[in-house]
């Protein structure tokens, strides 16, 4: 039955199915696809057979499965006897074998291949295939000795038997350094390149096919048995391609099903000396889904090594994994000479694709994914809810447009899934190359999805949010205001999506220190919520927003009051335990510290850091975050030394993520700094608040109110010291952007006046 | 009768199928192994205490996947191990029908129509029909749809329900119902007419 009526009688036998009067389908069938109609009422009876009185084919199984005893493990195969059963795959059974003469014994392993076709074709091949594979003698590869096939007519191959352990682990156990393992990879490359000279190529090379010996031998296994198998099973395969190919070191041209060449070896090679050296496989693959794996071998570079002196091994592999055969190392020799130039410390041939090359091939592929999969990082560290918040907003939008949106949508979940993979906890977001990713992504964003204004509303959002996330203001905030106009524009300012935006950008322009403009679009955005949606964490996230802004522009009983109903909220969503209340609590923490409550304000705090230790969706850095505030409720306790030790990871923490030159472990350093100015470290204080300022002065963000409170620590340290002169500029500029962003009257402001008033007055 | 071994919480089967589901070949196959091992030693200890007829494939599926991992297991991960072992399950009961008949016959092909076993063996309720031809006309399918026919796999030789088959393969179980009601159908047809 053909592919075309296969799915035209599956339509009919639907159709039928779902109708009420199933004979004017099978009438229309007749008149339309006579051919089907017997086929259609046959299915149909079956279908009504197996409703009524069950599945009589189950019954098939069951009865084999009574067979089941009947069946072992054969005694002898050819000339050996059968000592036991090795192991089995989708390659077929492997056996250790024996056969012994009068004076001699050996040992092989057989592999049972899966039945050959019938036709005396496939076995010519087969024995053909043998005997090519018999002449390949080579101290590196292990031996084919002997194949044939038994009285089933089940093929088999007899090799070498080597009692070993895959290269990978060898190298593990005994810990050997870079230098030896690529060392011992020249010999597997030898013995590759000693096979392609044989017109011989190995097809399936991967750490477990490439044995060290009990003398520390390197034997490699299965050389061009993954071409018979694969022609033996050609009519009869019941397994699909992805299932039976190995996709990581599977090359682009292997997983497209496309012709399997001596730089396919080539590539894998690569993967093998990747694995090798970095002690995990250069891909993971989320999904075993064909199209996914795909994706991945055919447009995702392999990662870099790290590690001194790297970037020429980066490059080798590079070379050998090359995406396209062509530019590849053309034989397994080379890709070893120029391993040998690396340790001798010569300059290396393999260069890295040009930039032009690297970029234009990269945005070729993905449209829109680049900026989404630079995202992962960055989201995995920051803001993990943004997209699964996004599915939800889009589930509720029923327009068009909004579905459109979607597609969108699903392509970005597809690059997290497949970003998700590596560990949020190692992830450095301020990477260069995410900037770089994000970057090129936004430069894109003026063409992307010109018919689908909201999807690419959609894109800005999540990018601007992941430029915020970097601590990238100006760019980020940008986007998001962009998004949030598209947004008014196309889906009306009285939507969801709208309401979404506001909260984003108020909330990132909050944490910039823009106050007075993030105002009006927090309260906005809850205003609609608690009116037109549901009661959801969206709303309970409103609030959290809100709260915060309260606190921070002095309200602190308010703020209280709010966050305390975000919680409550996030528990009555998610039940009492939830972990979405880490962030409310944490912000509690900071209300309860500034009406001097410091042991309601600790508690708070530590709910909040026992949420994200132990909660893998919760980022270090937000964990970084709460260790800070627990620093400054832990000082102005006056228990100095748990505030440094909780400031002292939180640092670390951020350091770890952000880099120390990033704006956003700027507050951490103050927070450290008041910590050992405290301990009367005056010198070291002087000198993290100094480089916490400097941050914002690069950051070109001297004057948001998050600057100002480091300018205003500063000051004020130095005011302490007398040393007006300097103290003067610094306050001054904190005072001004204090009052274009504070409310007059407000406690916070009253905290930069009076730094300010004592400064006039001494003077 | 059943031993249970106390599962161990980092079980290496968990692993092995995380990584099998990932694409790990390697994975892959030692999954195999240990699946198609156990199902044999199941079936076999079976055997000894209970009528064939009532073995179902579900029961040895899941008996194999309580002995190699122990309960502990997310259900993602169990339901990946049953599709595997749906296909372990189907390579074990076809070699085995295949060695059979070969044995009966001597050696030669299988007839390419429907396997009759006459005489005394014939199963009224089976109508002749054996598991190879299950598995020729499941070849069929695949060659038409192939979806549908791993997930008809799961469903017979893996006795998966038709949520988990959707989990298994990644797609909506409405999507799942519909795909094995057609299979089903379609291999009734292909089967010929029964009772």
């Amino acid at each position: 039955m053909t592919r075309d009526d296969f799915l035209r009688l599956e339509r009919w036998f639907e159709r039928a199915v779902d109708a009420d009067d199933r004979d004017a389908v099978i009438l229309a069938c007749r008149a339309e696809d006579p051919n089907l109609v017997e086929r259609l009422q046959a299915m149909l009876a079956a279908d009504d057979e197996q409703g009524s009185a069950g599945d009589s084919l189950r019954r098939v199984v069951a009865e084999e499965i009574a067979e089941t005893d009947k069946n072992e493990a054969p005694d002898r195969i050819g000339p050996f006897e059968v000592v036991r059963r090795l192991g089995a795959g989708g390659m077929g059974v492997v056996y250790l074998c024996r056969r012994s003469g009068p004076d001699f014994e050996q040992q092989v392993a057989v592999k049972r291949l899966p039945a050959a076709g019938d036709s005396d074709f496939a076995r010519e091949r087969l024995k053909m295939e043998r005997r090519v594979l018999a002449g390949l003698r080579h101290p590196n590869i292990a031996q084919l000795i002997d194949g044939g096939e038994d009285n089933n007519g089940t093929p088999w191959v007899a090799m070498e038997y080597v009692d070993g352990q895959a290269i990978d682990q060898w190298a593990a156990t005994r810990d050997l350094g870079r230098r030896q393992r690529i060392e011992l990879f020249l010999a597997l490359c030898d013995a590759v390149q000693f096979a392609h000279r044989n017109l011989v190529v190995h097809r399936d090379l991967k750490a477990a096919n490439v044995l060290i010996d009990a003398h520390g031998q390197l034997k490699l296994l299965d050389f061009g048995i993954a071409k018979l198998v694969d022609d033996a099973s050609a009519d009869d395969a019941p397994l699909t391609v992805a299932s039976t190919m190995t996709p990581h070191y599977a090359s682009p041209e292997q997983v497209r099903g496309e012709a399997v060449t001596p730089a396919s070896d080539v590539y894998s090679l690569g993967v093998l000396l990747f694995e090798l050296l970095a002690g995990q496989r250069p891909y993971e693959f989320p999904t075993r889904r064909p199209t996914d794996i795909e994706r991945i071998v055919c447009e995702v570079e392999p990662p870099p090594l790290g590690g001194r002196n790297a970037a020429d091994l980066d490059c080798i592999i590079a070379r050998a994994m090359h995406k396209d055969p062509g530019r590849r190392y053309a034989s397994a020799r080379e890709l070893a000479d120029d391993l040998r130039r690396w340790l001798d410390g010569r300059p290396v041939e393999a260069r890295p694709d040009s930039a032009l090359y690297r970029t234009g091939r990269f945005i070729r592929r993905h449209p829109f994914g680049v900026g989404t999969a630079a995202l992962i990082a960055v989201l995995v560290v920051g803001f993990g809810a943004t997209m699964a918040r996004q599915a939800h907003l889009l589930e509720r939008e029923r327009d068009a447009a909004a579905r459109e949106a979607r597609v969108a949508q699903e392509t970005s979940e597809f690059l997290i899934d497949l970003f998700a993979v590596s560990d949020p906890r190692e992830s450095n977001p301020a990477d260069v190359r995410a900037r770089d990713m994000l970057d090129a992504a936004a430069e894109r964003l003026p063409e992307e999805l010109e018919s689908d204004p909201l999807g690419r509303a959609q894109l800005m959002h999540v990018i601007g949010l992941a430029y915020s996330n970097l601590g990238i203001g100006d760019r980020g905030l940008e986007l998001l205001r962009r998004a949030m106009d598209l947004r008014i524009e196309h889906a009306g300012d009285d939507s969801a999506l709208v309401a979404d935006s506001r909260n984003r950008l108020g909330n990132a322009l909050r944490r910039f220190g823009y106050m007075s403009e993030a105002e009006p679009l927090l309260v906005q955005a809850l205003e609609w919520r608690e009116q037109n949606g549901p009661v959801d964490q969206d709303l309970a996230d409103s609030y959290n927003n809100v709260g915060l802004l309260q606190n921070e522009l002095g309200n602190y009983e308010e703020a209280e009051r709010t966050l305390r109903h975000a919680i409550a909220l996030h528990r009555q969503v998610d039940g009492q335990t939830t972990r979405a209340a880490a962030a409310p609590l944490h912000n509690l923490a900071l209300a309860l510290r500034r009406q001097q409550r410091f042991d309601d304000a600790a508690e708070a705090a530590a709910e909040s850091i026992a949420i994200k230790r132990a909660a893998e969706d919760w980022s270090l850095s937000s964990l970084a975050v709460t260790l800070a505030v627990l620093a400054n409720i832990e000082r102005q306790r006056g228990d100095l030394d748990a505030a440094l030790t909780y400031s002292t990871e939180s640092l670390g923490l951020r350091e770890q993520v952000f880099g120390r030159d990033n704006v956003l472990i700027a507050s951490g350093l103050v927070t450290h700094a008041n910590i050992v100015e405290a301990m009367g470290d005056l010198e070291q204080a002087e000198q993290l608040k100094r480089e916490s300022v400097a941050l914002f002065e690069a950051d070109g963000s001297a004057d948001s109110l998050r600057a100002a409170n480091s300018q205003l620590g500063l000051g004020q340290l130095l005011l302490d010291q007398a040393r007006y002169d300097e103290a003067r500029p610094l306050l001054e500029r904190a005072a001004s952007s204090a009052r274009r962003e504070l409310p007059a009257g407000s406690p916070e402001l009253e905290r930069f006046e009076v730094a300010l008033a004592r400064l006039n007055g001494t003077e | 009768m059943t031993e249970r071994p106390a599962a161990p919480d980092d079980s290496p089967l968990t692993e092995l199928l995380r990584r099998s589901a990932d694409g790990d070949r390697v994975a892959r196959e030692r999954v195999w192994a240990e699946v198609h091992g156990q199902l044999r030693a199941l079936a076999r200890s079976r055997l000894a205490r209970e009528a064939p007829v009532t073995c179902q494939p579900t029961e040895l599926v899941h008996e194999a996947f309580l002995k190699l991992s122990g309960p502990s297991v997310e259900p993602r991960d169990r339901n990946h191990f049953m599709a595997l072992a749906a296909v372990a399950m189907r390579q074990v009961l076809v070699d085995q029908a295949r060695s059979r008949n070969r044995q009966k016959r001597g050696s030669g092909a299988r007839p390419l129509t429907l396997d009759t076993r006459g005489g005394a063996d014939a199963d009224a309720t089976t109508d002749g029909i054996d598991v190879l031809d299950l598995h020729a006309a499941i070849d069929e399918l695949a060659e038409a749809d192939p979806r549908k026919a791993e997930a008809v796999v799961m469903s017979y030789f893996g006795g998966l329900t038709d949520e988990e088959v959707a989990s298994a393969l990644d797609i909506s179980p409405a999507t799942a119902k519909r795909d094995l009601r057609t299979a089903r159908a379609w291999l009734g047809s292909v089967l010929g007419p029964i009772s």
